[in-house]
């Protein structure tokens, strides 16, 4: 069998595997609470319940949008004692000329990387298509068919917005489908381009 | 002490409800009291036939097609406990990708032996399942005349909603030619092309 040294080394190796499973879990409270401060402003301005739709083929249309924040308040606990809140915001939007709803939301799961924008679009079909994406702003980890890139000093509609996510659904087929998504800090999403090429541009009222 | 305590007595009711509802579906289903048929003509207001395209331009210049879906002969056949009357009804569905729209169109019978008696109905299929709105006139209404593209029908029914939500304000459908324009509210429009 083993010797005397062996099984020393045997239960040395036992007992630090045994230690480093019971070590206490701490997440880097000043990070997070540094990247909360920065990425927290990305958030929809929920006083904004109406966009003007124009596009490139001239058809228009008003749009009820409904942007909605949440609080879960204290949610995510650590081994440190630290305490962290979970925050929400989303933004539904449907289109009545446009065959699209699309969801887009900003979560802070109160983690490392726990700031994260995700978008959901639903073309209609005979059935329903449904496509989605997510981007993790601390990694910078995105989805690999619909991946989201974060841009600055973007202009759209004459107008340049200095942060913006651009969203490329390149699982899409149809002309009518969404191509590319522009989502701009508070406001949402602003631009929205076809596969066809038509744009169509989502302004404040 | 109480016979029955108070939730044996939710208990009965309960069982006594579901005896009574199933009772109706006891016996067999109800009777065909009478089918409104559709004549020919009322038949034929529903002008479209399956794959057809039809060619629209919006008030702005755009150009697009509105494809015709169904084109059917059905009727409702409803089975339940109570006695009921046969719909018939012909439909055609429209719809277009660029602008979206989806429309339903039914014309039906709404007597048994009145052939003037139908109703045609637009119902305005939306993006969302509560984006629906119906539009229904009854052709004994009055039809008006329009002009379209240098002709004039005089066979125009218009539709109007009353809803201020919904982004169709009026719809002119043609006897002969079916759906002509959609107007909306914001003042845009499309129409038919020849």
């Amino acid at each position: 069998m083993w010797s005397f040294k062996t099984s020393c080394k045997i239960l040395l190796v036992v007992g630090l595997l045994s230690l480093s499973g019971c070590k206490d879990y701490c997440m880097d409270s000043v990070f997070i609470e540094a990247y909360s401060e920065k990425f927290n402003s990305w958030f929809l301005d929920t006083t904004i319940t109406q966009k003007s739709v124009s596009s490139s083929i001239g058809v228009s249309e008003e749009i009820n949008v409904d942007f909605q924040f949440r609080d879960y308040g204290d949610s995510v606990w650590d081994d440190c004692d630290n305490v962290f809140q979970r925050l929400e915001s989303k933004g539904d939007y449907t289109f009545n000329v446009f065959k699209f709803i699309l969801r887009i939301q900003f979560d802070n799961f109160g983690e490392e990387d726990g700031f994260e924008f995700s978008v959901s679009y639903d073309h209609f079909r005979n059935l329903r298509n449904l496509y989605q994406s997510n981007y993790r702003f601390v990694s910078e980890k995105t989805n690999t068919v619909n991946p989201i890139k974060r841009l600055t000093n973007v202009e759209i509609g004459n107008q340049f917005f200095e942060e913006v996510l651009e969203v490329n659904f390149n699982a899409t087929q149809l002309a009518s489908e969404i191509k590319t998504l522009y989502v701009v800090k508070e406001l949402g999403i602003a631009q929205i381009i076809l596969n066809n090429g038509t744009e169509i541009q989502l302004l404040q009222n | 002490m109480h016979l029955f305590s108070i939730r044996s007595l939710f208990v009965l009711l309960f069982a006594g409800n579901f005896l009574l509802f199933q009772n109706c579906c006891w016996r067999n289903s109800g009777d065909l009291l009478e089918t409104y048929r559709l004549t020919q003509e009322q038949r034929e207001l529903i002008v479209y036939e399956q794959e057809q395209e039809l060619s629209f331009v919006h008030s702005q210049g755009y150009l697009f097609d509105l494809q015709v879906f169904t084109d059917e002969d059905r009727t409702n056949d409803r089975e339940g406990c109570e006695d009921y009357n046969r719909f018939e009804f012909k439909e055609a569905v429209l719809r277009s990708e660029l602008p979206f729209f989806k429309l339903r169109l039914r014309v039906f019978a709404t007597s048994p032996d009145s052939e003037n008696d139908a109703v045609v109905s637009i119902t305005a299929i939306g993006v969302s399942p509560s984006q629906v709105k119906n539009y229904f006139f009854r052709i004994d209404e009055n039809p008006i005349s329009i002009d379209l593209n240098g002709e004039t029908l005089s066979d125009v029914f218009v539709y109007e909603s009353f809803n201020e939500e919904f982004y169709i304000s009026t719809i002119f459908y043609s006897a002969s030619i079916g759906l002509i324009k959609l107007e909306f509210l914001n003042g845009e429009y499309v129409e038919l092309q020849n």
